[in-house]
């Protein structure tokens, strides 16, 4: 039998149990519990988690439920899943009982049977009141507890007998299940590759939609197919994003993460994709792809019925398609009761259900099919578990020198479809399949976690002949290639005081590369061993880049702050300073004419030095440092003969300046009390002073 | 100092760091010579070192291989 996923749900049930409204948990108690005493709302908690787990009890209750309440309860014990929309519980609701659905779903609220999976965010939660407008605004997931879904698939309820067949011909069919499988396999490839951009209804574009309508890997012809159902390549994008292959993220849909069930026997996955499909909501069988509906998808509703419906006939008997179609039209309340039946039924049943080994078909007269559920079928809805499936790994494929992979689907199992998907591209799907290896696919199998003994392992077990050795080189070459570029995300560096220390860091293992003769990385801090090192400071490499440089005295030394420092700082240095013998002082990095004219023969200029020095020592390039920077002859630097006229005074200066005898004698002012004369002047300037009665005193310095 | 702190290394350590670790410099120096990538480039820290401007990993990853190369990201420990 199926077994139900019931842990999670059992957590769920406690949380919504605890956000019930105390008069809703005193409801169900009455119902459930028949309680006559009045419990505090903690104890009613408790009993009514452990009613609900007492088969016997359960079973009871079960009994009292309105038919259309326990019909609508088989239906979902077919799922594997015990959570569903409530309009899909309406339709299924109507569907299976004539009278108004409503009053079941009340007794389902009131026995305790029926709770929502969303637990309310500011409020206790009650059952709503169930009127159309509710619907059309609020359609909550919910879901029944997961025992009472194996309690009412015992229940015996008469189901309607659909007409017996015989098929006209002995030609019985079973698909292998894995038309899904391959195709999903494949869809997380393609998305992988190119990403689908969504518009704002979740819709593609329209580029995109031609794209997928025209992949000739999701719409390839199913290799035993009776009817291929409409739009096939979305609506495997939309049942991949169902399982979490792929995944939506701002906008655009991409490929996800192989998950655990990738990892399991085929009938296993198969039952994962069953779930899924309930999930998928922008296809159906009838209309293919409809992103923009304004009702929700009647078939999350069709597919559980159409399996209850064929798992309550009788063992082996054939079902014609038309006439479960007939049914499922005339009572499912989307086709009005429509008394002719639908072209959508053989789509469904043959296009959907067959391919994914649900049902056997066979021919019959009138161009109709007959179906009838396969073992597997069976299980899902409840029956026996059919033979298990080998999760040995079969040879199932050959590898050939031109790259290419020749897959026979007998052995196919899904753990090899996850792992061949990863590394291999998929060229075409058939009754064999053909995939290749290439550098790209290679490196996409390196990327998701692959090693490449990984990749030949799996080649050389499922492979019927020995892989050509010029596979197993490139293999190799193409894996080596990856190792060119390494990208770190988010490393630690750590940087030493000196070369040595690295050294010393790296000999105790404390680091994993070396970067520079002081710095070295470490991929993950964890793997710090904090017992081996003292932290003298630490920096984050998103913050913003400080002032950590300050210069000498002579404006020609650069003084690193370590504590303030980044690591670009020294870096950068090093391109228009050398490093110097640091000392006490700590790091120190000399400016030369060679130092700077090298930076300024590469891309620095001197307004980019201003810059940068500015940021990190918050004053530009030194005026020593400029003289030093200055290409050669480029500064007009003269030496000429003169006399500096000094005065006690700058009233004596100013008066020099302003009587005209001595103004036109006078080059130019130094200072308050310092003047230039021309040596020529000089005998004039004193003749002047001398007839006001001055002196004017030569003086030679040495 | 007892000796256990004695053979305690005095470290700076800069966190969350975003590089390029290359095979070798010519590599280094087609990666600075390409400008899309050089702009989310934030300098060179040796010559097969490169460090990545802040949340910019992607969109280098992503230029990288439309250039052909085949970059191995590290997120973690391996």
């Amino acid at each position: 039998m199926a077994t139900l996923r019931a842990d999670p749900w059992q957590e769920r049930l406690e949380d919504v149990l605890a956000a019930c409204d105390v008069a809703f948990l005193r409801t169900i108690a009455d119902h459930l519990l028949r309680a006559r005493s009045h419990w505090p709302a903690d104890d009613l908690r408790d009993r009514i988690a452990q009613a609900l787990a007492n088969p016997p009890l359960v079973d009871r209750r079960l009994r009292d439920l309105p038919t259309a309440a326990q019909r609508l309860l088989q239906v979902l014990a077919v799922n594997s899943r015990p959570d569903g929309r409530l309009s899909s519980f309406i339709e299924i609701l109507a569907a299976v009982d004539d009278s108004p659905g409503l009053e079941a779903l009340g007794a389902l609220w009131n026995y305790g049977f029926l709770f929502p999976v969303e637990r309310p965010a500011n409020k206790r939660w009650r059952p709503p009141d169930l009127v159309a407008e509710t619907l059309e605004a609020w359609d909550p997931r919910l879901f029944v507890p997961p025992p009472v879904l194996h309690r009412a698939r015992l229940l015996k309820l008469d189901w309607p007998q659909l007409p017996q067949h015989l098929p006209n011909r002995p030609e019985i069919r079973e698909a292998d299940g894995l038309e899904f499988p391959i195709r999903l396999a494949a869809s997380w490839q393609i998305v992988g590759t190119n990403p689908l951009r969504l518009t704002q209804r979740r819709d593609f574009y329209k580029r995109e939609l031609t794209r997928l309508r025209q992949d000739p890997l999701l719409n390839a012809p199913f290799a035993d197919g009776v009817i291929q159902p409409p739009d096939l390549g979305m609506w495997v994008i939309d049942w991949a994003t169902a399982l979490g292959l792929l995944i939506e993220r701002d906008g655009t849909t991409e490929a996800g993460v192989w998950r655990d069930h990738w990892q399991v026997p085929l009938p296993e996955l198969i039952r994962e994709l069953w779930c899924a499909l309930l999930e998928v909501t922008r296809w159906c069988p009838e209309r293919g792809w409809q992103p923009a509906r304004e009702r929700p998808n009647p078939f999350a509703a069709v597919y559980p019925l159409a399996l209850a419906l064929m798992f309550h006939q009788p063992d082996e008997v054939w079902l014609s398609v038309r006439e479960v179609g007939q049914w499922l039209s005339q009572h499912h309340p989307f086709w009005g009761h429509d008394k002719d039946g639908e072209p959508w039924a053989a789509k469904l049943l043959l296009g959907v259900f067959f391919p994914l080994r649900l049902v056997q078909v066979a021919p019959a007269a009138d161009d109709d099919w007959l179906v009838r559920l396969t073992d597997l079928g069976r299980w899902l809805a409840g029956g026996r578990r059919p033979e298990q499936e080998s999760l040995a790994e079969l040879p199932t494929m050959i590898v050939q020198p031109n790259y290419e992979i020749l897959l026979l689907r007998q052995g196919l199992a899904p753990r090899l479809l996850s792992d061949l998907s990863r590394f291999a591209r998929w060229q075409s799907i058939g009754s064999a399949c053909l995939m290749t290896l290439d550098a790209d696919s290679v490196y996409h199998g390196l990327e998701s976690g692959l090693e490449c003994e990984d990749m030949l392992r799996v080649l050389q077990r499922h492979a019927l002949r020995e892989i050509p050795e010029n596979v197993m080189t490139a293999l190799r070459t193409w894996s080596k290639k990856r190792d060119r570029v390494l990208i770190y995300r988010e490393c630690v560096i750590v940087e030493c005081t000196s070369a040595a220390e690295l050294d010393e860091a790296l000999r105790r293992g404390l680091i994993d590369v070396k970067l520079t003769d002081r710095l070295g990385l470490v991929a993950e801090e964890d793997r710090l061993d904090y017992r081996q090192i003292r932290l003298v400071a630490h920096r984050d490499y998103l913050d913003p880049p400080e002032r950590c440089l300050t210069f000498s005295d002579d404006g020609l030394e650069l003084h690193v702050d370590v504590v303030r420092s980044d690591l670009l700082v020294e870096a950068e240095l090093q391109r228009f300073a050398d490093p110097v013998e640091s000392g006490t002082k700590g790091r120190c990095f000399r400016l030369t004419r060679s130092t700077l004219r090298r930076a300024l023969s590469q891309e620095w200029t001197i307004a980019d030095l201003d810059r940068w020095l500015l940021q990190r020592a918050g004053q530009p390039l030194s005026p020593a440092a400029r003289v030093l920077a200055a290409p050669d002859h480029s500064l007009t630097i003269r030496a000429q003969s003169c006399w500096v006229v000094r005065v006690a005074e700058s009233e004596i200066a100013d008066g020099l300046l302003q009587w005209s005898s001595t103004k036109e004698l006078i080059r130019e002012r130094l200072g308050p009390t310092a003047l230039v004369v021309a040596a020529d002047n000089v005998p004039r300037l004193q003749q002047c002073l001398a007839e006001v009665g001055q002196h004017l005193v030569i003086e030679f310095l040495p | 100092m007892n000796p256990a702190e004695k053979s305690r290394l005095p470290v700076k350590i800069h966190r969350r760091v975003s590089l390029i670790l290359t095979e070798d410099t010519p590599l280094a120096e087609e990666i600075r010579a390409c400008r899309k990538l050089d702009q989310d480039i934030l300098g060179r820290l040796s010559d097969r070192v490169l460090l990545i401007r802040p949340g910019r990993v992607e969109a280098i990853v992503d230029e990288l291989r439309r250039m052909g190369h085949t970059p191995r990201v590290i997120s973690s420990p391996e």
